[in-house]
C-alpha cells in the first residue's frame, strides 16, 4: 500500500487496494460516462469543431483530442496504478451534479455559453472521480486542462486576455522589420505599414489577433509535453513558470518572420501561405524550446536525485 | 484462522464491499447523466420559453429623434458617418447624428465634430453589443485611456450616473468617447454587469440601449474639455430619449 500513497514512482504495480475496481472495469465505466456527456453537450459539439477550424485563438481543439489520447498511452502505467491505488467516490456524484445545475443556470436565467461549456470540465472530473477515485482524478489532471483549453474561447475574451501581449508583439515587430536595411515601418494601430524601395504593404492584413495567434494552440502542446512523463511537483512549478516567456517569445518570432516574408517576398495580402507556414512554426518553435527547458530540467533534477543525502524530488505527477 | 488466511478473507471482504459502493456510485452516475441528457438541454429551453423575459417596442422610434433636441451643440445633417448602419449594429432601431461646437462656423469643415450614436435592443436573445473599447481596436484603434466619470441628470433620483470614458488613436485621429448603457430604467456603464442584470427575475419585459458619444478633436483641445462636451451630449441626449422614446417602467411589468 505504501506505493498508492504518493511519493516516489513505485517499480511494481500493485494488486488491487482493498476496495478498489479493475482497471478494464474503470476503463469502460469512464467511456460509457463520457458518452452520456457527449449525449447531454451533443448541441455545442458542432459548434465546438466549427471554432476550432474557423478561429485561430481555438484552432488546439483540432489537436486535443490527440494529445489527450497520446498522454493516456504513454501515462498508462501511472493510469493502472492509479486506478488500482484508487476506489470509487461518491464526491464525483456532488461534481457531475453541481456540473450539471451550472449547465442549467448558465441557460436559464443566465446566458452564458462559456459556463455551459465550462461545465463539460466539471462533469468530466465528476466522471473520473466517480469512476475511479481520487488518485485518477488527480492522475488526470493534464487531460482535463487540455480538454479545458478545447473550450471555445469567445472572441471578445480573448481579445481581452491578449491586449497587452499583442500590443507588445507588434511594437517589438515593426522595431525589428524597421532594423532591416532600406525597410521603414510604422505601426498605426493595429496595422504594421512598411515601405522598401518606393514600395508599400501591410503586415497580416485583416488577420484577427495578428499580434497573438496561436498561444492556446502552443499552451496545449506545453501541457501534453511536460505531463508526458512522471516529474516532480517543483520540476512542473518550475517549467509552468517557464511557459510564458516561451510562448511569447514563439509567437514574436511568428509575426516578425511574417513580417519579414511580407516586406522580402511582397506575397498577395490575402495569401494563406504566410499565415500557414508561419502558425506551425510557432508551434514547432514552441515545441522545440519547451522541450530544451525540460530537458535542462530533468537533467538537472536527476543530477540532485543522484547526489547522496539529498532525498529525492518529493512527490510525482 | 490466523496469519495470511485471515487478511485475505478480510481484503476479499474490503473489495467485494468497495466494488458494491463503485457499482453504486457508477449506476447513480450514469442515471444522472441520462435524465440530464435528456431533460436538461430542452426542459431549460422550455423554461426560458415559459419564463424568460419578453421585448418590448420603444414609445417612438429611434428613427424620429428630434436632433434639434440636442441644444448645446449644432446638428448637422450636411455630415454623415459611413459604416454605422443597422447591418453593422444588429438593429433597426438605432441613429447617428453628426454636432458641431457653437463656436464653428456651419459653412466650413469643422476642427471637431461630436457623434450621438444611439442603438435600441429587446429581443431577449440579442447578445450585447461590442463596446467601444473593443470594436475600436478590432478597427485599428489604440486605446490610451479608460476610465469612468459621473455625470449630473436632471430630474433622476439615481444622479450622478456613472458613464464610461476611454481616449482611443485611431486612422490619425484622437477621439475621445463616453457611453453607458441605459436597461429598463437603470444606466450601467459595464457591459458584464448589464448582462447580469438582465438576467435578473423581475420585471416581464426587457430592453437595453447604448449611448454613445464621440468627439473627434485636435491636439490643442483638452481632454477635460473632450470629456466635458462628451458628457453634456449625453446627458441631453438621455434626457430627450427616456422623456420620449424608452418604455415606461411601468409598463416593464405585466
Amino acid at each position: 500500500m505504501a506505493a498508492c500513497a504518493g511519493g516516489e514512482a513505485p517499480t511494481v504495480i500493485p494488486d488491487h487496494a482493498a476496495g478498489s475496481t479493475a482497471p478494464g472495469t474503470v476503463l469502460v465505466r469512464v467511456l460509457l460516462l463520457g458518452a452520456v456527456l457527449m449525449l447531454l453537450f451533443r448541441e455545442y459539439l458542432w459548434f465546438i469543431v466549427e471554432s476550432a477550424v474557423t478561429q485561430p485563438q481555438n484552432a488546439q481543439a483540432i489537436a486535443v483530442p490527440l494529445l489527450m489520447g497520446l498522454l493516456v498511452w504513454l501515462r498508462k502505467a501511472d493510469f493502472i496504478r492509479a486506478v488500482r491505488c484508487g476506489r470509487s467516490s461518491p464526491a464525483g456524484i456532488v461534481l457531475i451534479v453541481a456540473g450539471i445545475m451550472a449547465f442549467a443556470v448558465a441557460t436559464w436565467p443566465f446566458n452564458y455559453l462559456q459556463i455551459r461549456l465550462l461545465t463539460i470540465v466539471v462533469i468530466s472530473a465528476g466522471i473520473l472521480l466517480a469512476a475511479g477515485g481520487w488518485p485518477l482524478l488527480r492522475r488526470a489532471v493534464p487531460l482535463l486542462l487540455l480538454l479545458g483549453l478545447a473550450i471555445p474561447i469567445g472572441t471578445r475574451y480573448y481579445a481581452r486576455v491578449i491586449i497587452v501581449p499583442e500590443t507588445l508583439t507588434l511594437h517589438a515587430t515593426t522595431m525589428l522589420l524597421d532594423l532591416l536595411p532600406g525597410v521603414s515601418a510604422t505601426l498605426e494601430g493595429l496595422d504594421i505599414f512598411f515601405e522598401r524601395g518606393g514600395r508599400h504593404g501591410v503586415v497580416a492584413l485583416g488577420e484577427p489577433s495578428r499580434g497573438a495567434s496561436l498561444l492556446l494552440a502552443g499552451l496545449a502542446v506545453q501541457i501534453f509535453l511536460v505531463a508526458s512523463r512522471p516529474r516532480g511537483v517543483g520540476a512542473i512549478v518550475a517549467f509552468l513558470l517557464c511557459f510564458g516567456p516561451i510562448l511569447l517569445l514563439s509567437n514574436l518570432l511568428r509575426f516578425a518572420a511574417w513580417g519579414v516574408w511580407s516586406v522580402t517576398l511582397e506575397p498577395d495580402p490575402w495569401a494563406e501561405a504566410p499565415r500557414l507556414v508561419t502558425g506551425a512554426a510557432s508551434i514547432v518553435l514552441t515545441a522545440l524550446l519547451t522541450a530544451l527547458v525540460m530537458a535542462i530540467g530533468d537533467a538537472l533534477v536527476v543530477k540532485e536525485d543522484a547526489a547522496p543525502g539529498t532525498g529525492g524530488a518529493g512527490g510525482t505527477a | 484462522m490466523n496469519g495470511p488466511t485471515a487478511r485475505t478473507a478480510t481484503d476479499r471482504t474490503d473489495r467485494a464491499a468497495g466494488s458494491s459502493s463503485g457499482r453504486t456510485t457508477f449506476i447513480t452516475a450514469m442515471v444522472i447523466l441520462l435524465i440530464a441528457a435528456v431533460v436538461v438541454p430542452t426542459g431549460m429551453r422550455r423554461v426560458a420559453e415559459r419564463y424568460g423575459k419578453r421585448p418590448i417596442d420603444l414609445r417612438v422610434s429611434l428613427h424620429d429623434f428630434d436632433a434639434s433636441s440636442i441644444r448645446t451643440f449644432h446638428y448637422r445633417p450636411d455630415i454623415r458617418v459611413v459604416g454605422s448602419g443597422p447591418e453593422w449594429v444588429g438593429t433597426e432601431e438605432m441613429f447617428t447624428l453628426i454636432y458641431t461646437l457653437p463656436q464653428e462656423r456651419l459653412d466650413e469643415r469643422p476642427e471637431h465634430y461630436l457623434v450621438l450614436f444611439v442603438t435600441y435592443y429587446s429581443d431577449p436573445e440579442d447578445t450585447i453589443p461590442h463596446t467601444p473599447e473593443v470594436c475600436y481596436r478590432q478597427a485599428g484603434g489604440e486605446v490610451r485611456n479608460m476610465d469612468t466619470m459621473p455625470v449630473e441628470i436632471p430630474g433622476r433620483a439615481d444622479s450622478p450616473v456613472t458613464i464610461r470614458t476611454l481616449d482611443i488613436a485611431t486612422g490619425g485621429d484622437l477621439v475621445t468617447v463616453a457611453y453607458a448603457f441605459y436597461h429598463n430604467g437603470r444606466i450601467v456603464h459595464d457591459r458584464e454587469r448589464l448582462r447580469l442584470l438582465m438576467a435578473m427575475p423581475g420585471d416581464r419585459y426587457t430592453y437595453f440601449s447604448k449611448i454613445e458619444t464621440v468627439i473627434r478633436r485636435s491636439p490643442a483641445m483638452t481632454h477635460d474639455a473632450a470629456l466635458e462636451h462628451c458628457a453634456r451630449l449625453f446627458r441631453e441626449a438621455l434626457v430627450e430619449l427616456a422623456d420620449r422614446h424608452y418604455p415606461l417602467d411601468a409598463s416593464l411589468r405585466d
